[in-house]
């Protein structure tokens, strides 16, 4: 991913897409995707004023599709690749339009 | 598998839809993102803008101004996939975790593109999509585009 424009320096970053979920998770370059960025950003409710503060967080492999995942995946502990999520919910689709639902 | 390109344009305000790809409803289509470009085009501000890229299932799909998706090869068809932007009534079944995250100042540009086989996948069921969403905006309601490319399948 790429930030740049009327901000100062342009800046890019490697990303993972979660195995399991799909999710977009920045990783620390040179790190082999083993470091997880997180960004948060904090607005003060008063002054409206704006801070992004990041975090490194250690990664995660999947060692069942041998893919990384996201944190929250890893967290979950099993296995079911995106394409099978896909592929259920378009069986599921299916069912309901023959049901004519 | 045909490549598509559609501009995604509204006003954005907090905890509004910019725009959404789903699959259409009689002919539906696998959508996979693969490029999705974000930037303002108002003056420029120093607004903290939070942008999310959330999946929506088919249920309150919300009111929009419906997009053509234009065509990267000429020689392909018609997208069946429906692109809509501008949404006045918001779709009220996005999933909880969103799959893209970003924090964003409106001077900046955005860039994502997907790894071989990292792409934002869709299923092929009826109307079932995803949306690009602005939770937070800390100051003003910038005019906004995104530039999204898709794969149909």
């Amino acid at each position: 991913m790429q930030f740049f424009g009327d901000v100062g320096h342009n800046a890019e970053f490697d990303t993972i897409s979660c195995a399991h979920c799909n999710k977009i998770v920045r990783v620390k370059p040179g790190t082999g995707a083993t470091v997880y960025i997180f960004e948060q950003m904090l607005v003060d409710p008063v002054t409206r004023q704006y801070r992004i503060i990041v975090k490194e967080e250690a990664g995660a492999f999947c060692r069942c599709c041998m893919k990384p995942v996201c944190l929250p995946c890893d967290e979950v502990g099993t296995c079911t690749p995106l394409m099978k999520k896909i592929e259920e919910q378009e069986r599921q689709g299916r069912m309901l339009k023959t049901l004519e639902l | 598998m045909a490549k598509y390109a559609v501009d995604l344009q509204a006003t954005t305000a907090t905890a509004e839809t910019l725009g959404s790809i789903r699959a259409d409803a009689t002919t539906p289509r696998r959508i996979k993102w693969y490029d999705i470009m974000i930037g303002s085009e108002a003056t420029p501000n120093d607004a903290a803008i939070q942008w999310t890229l959330t999946r929506v299932s088919a249920a309150g799909a919300g009111t929009a101004t419906a997009v053509t998706p234009a065509l990267i090869d000429p020689a392909d068809a018609a997208a069946l996939a429906d692109a809509h932007e501008n949404f006045t009534a918001e779709p009220t079944t996005y999933d909880s975790v969103p799959v893209l995250n970003i924090s964003l100042n409106q001077r900046a540009t955005f860039r994502w593109v997907a790894a071989p086989g990292g792409e934002i996948v869709t299923a092929a069921t009826a109307s079932i999509g995803a949306g690009i969403r602005t939770p937070v905006i800390s100051t003003g309601t910038p005019v906004a585009t995104v530039t999204v490319h898709f794969e149909e399948q």
